[in-house]
């Protein structure tokens, strides 16, 4: 489940607008544990789609912004309740 | 005592989360920023075949259209290609002289560019980038200007891998860039807001009328931009106005890099 979904982020990343590929990592990093692969995904978008020379870390905005997303996930997830 | 549970320590799993995304992090840029070339390389034959799909899943749904529909959108596009062609013509006539008199005075305006395809475009790219097919084997350089087929000025080279190179619009998010107010010759400074938008600000002195156009600054003057909105307040010293770009963002095809 959680290679189809990187698969499927992964085409949506190449294939569609920034509106539909954000939400979808997003929501895998909330519903996956310690989902890593939305931090590559991050880096991915940033390669691709990304405004260069702004500094090593600047160049990479949206990897950053994955990786604090799966820090801040991990507390969120261990207060939600995906079965009854 | 002997329990049938796990005690959660968190402190621990915590540092480790910390350690095992700063890891993943420092190697993933350093790993991205030295492979980017070839990821880019690597993903251009993708774009291409999404681009020659989206243009064949166009024609099969037009052919959906109905019959009237159809002839109501022709009998449009004729009027507006008449209309068009009129104003070209009036404006070859401006624009002739204006070389002719160029010149006489040993400035030629026009030189041949590079004709590039757009691979992507906003909204695929989150800011206003366009990757286009022509890298360093094409002659593209960083720092290179890009053009529209008609004219307009859109952008500069800033990224140039072997057969791809990026553009950054000038009407990119927080990037600045110098231009003229065609009325009157105001120097001013665009501001770009994303989406193809800009905005200056001006004194309130200066005459800004919706419709003007904003070009870039050189003996040529190449059209950047047209001044959508104009606003101001009473109690404010200065007029703040909207400008849309040259191109539409969502729907550049092709571009002259030179």
């Amino acid at each position: 489940m959680r290679s189809l979904a990187t698969l499927f982020c992964f085409l949506l990343v190449l294939l569609t607008p920034y509106w539909m590929y954000f939400p979808a990592i997003i929501l895998c990093i909330i519903l996956f544990p310690l989902y890593g692969e939305g931090i590559i995904l991050g880096l991915l978008i940033d390669v691709l789609y990304g405004r260069p020379h702004l500094g090593l870390v600047l160049d990479f905005p949206f990897g950053m912004i994955a990786g604090v997303c799966v820090l801040l996930a991990a507390p969120i997830r261990e207060h939600l309740r995906f079965n009854a | 005592m002997k329990t049938n549970y796990r005690p959660r320590n968190n402190r621990a799993s915590g540092r480790k989360r910390l350690t095992l995304v700063a890891t993943l992090l420092v190697i993933g840029t350093a790993g991205f920023f030295v492979l980017r070339g070839p990821i880019l390389t690597g993903a251009a034959p993708a774009w291409k075949g999404a681009n020659a799909l989206s243009a064949r899943i166009d024609v099969w749904l037009g052919l959906l259209s109905s019959k009237e529909s159809l002839a109501r959108e022709n009998e449009l596009l004729k009027q507006q290609i008449l209309s068009r062609e009129a104003l070209i013509m009036s404006l070859r006539a401006v624009s002739d002289s204006r070389e002719e008199l160029l010149r006489v005075y040993g400035r030629t305006a026009s030189t041949t560019g590079i004709a590039a395809a757009v691979l992507v475009h906003p909204p695929e790219t989150p800011y206003d980038v366009l990757v286009l097919d022509a890298g360093l084997s094409e002659g593209v350089r960083e720092g290179q200007r890009a053009f529209l087929p008609e004219g307009g000025l859109i952008g500069n080279v800033v990224q140039v891998s072997s057969h791809e190179s990026r553009v950054l619009m000038y009407s990119s998010s927080g990037v600045r860039t110098d231009a003229v107010l065609e009325r009157g010759a105001v120097p001013v400074n665009l501001q770009g807001l994303g989406g193809g938008n800009f905005k200056i600000d001006v004194p309130k002195e200066v005459v800004v009328v919706v419709g003007d156009r904003v070009i870039a600054p050189g003996i040529v003057g190449h059209m950047i931009g047209v001044v959508g909105e104009v606003e101001t307040a009473p109690t404010d010293s200065a007029l703040h106005a909207r400008i849309v770009s040259a191109a539409s963002v969502s729907s550049v095809r092709y571009v002259i890099i030179k």
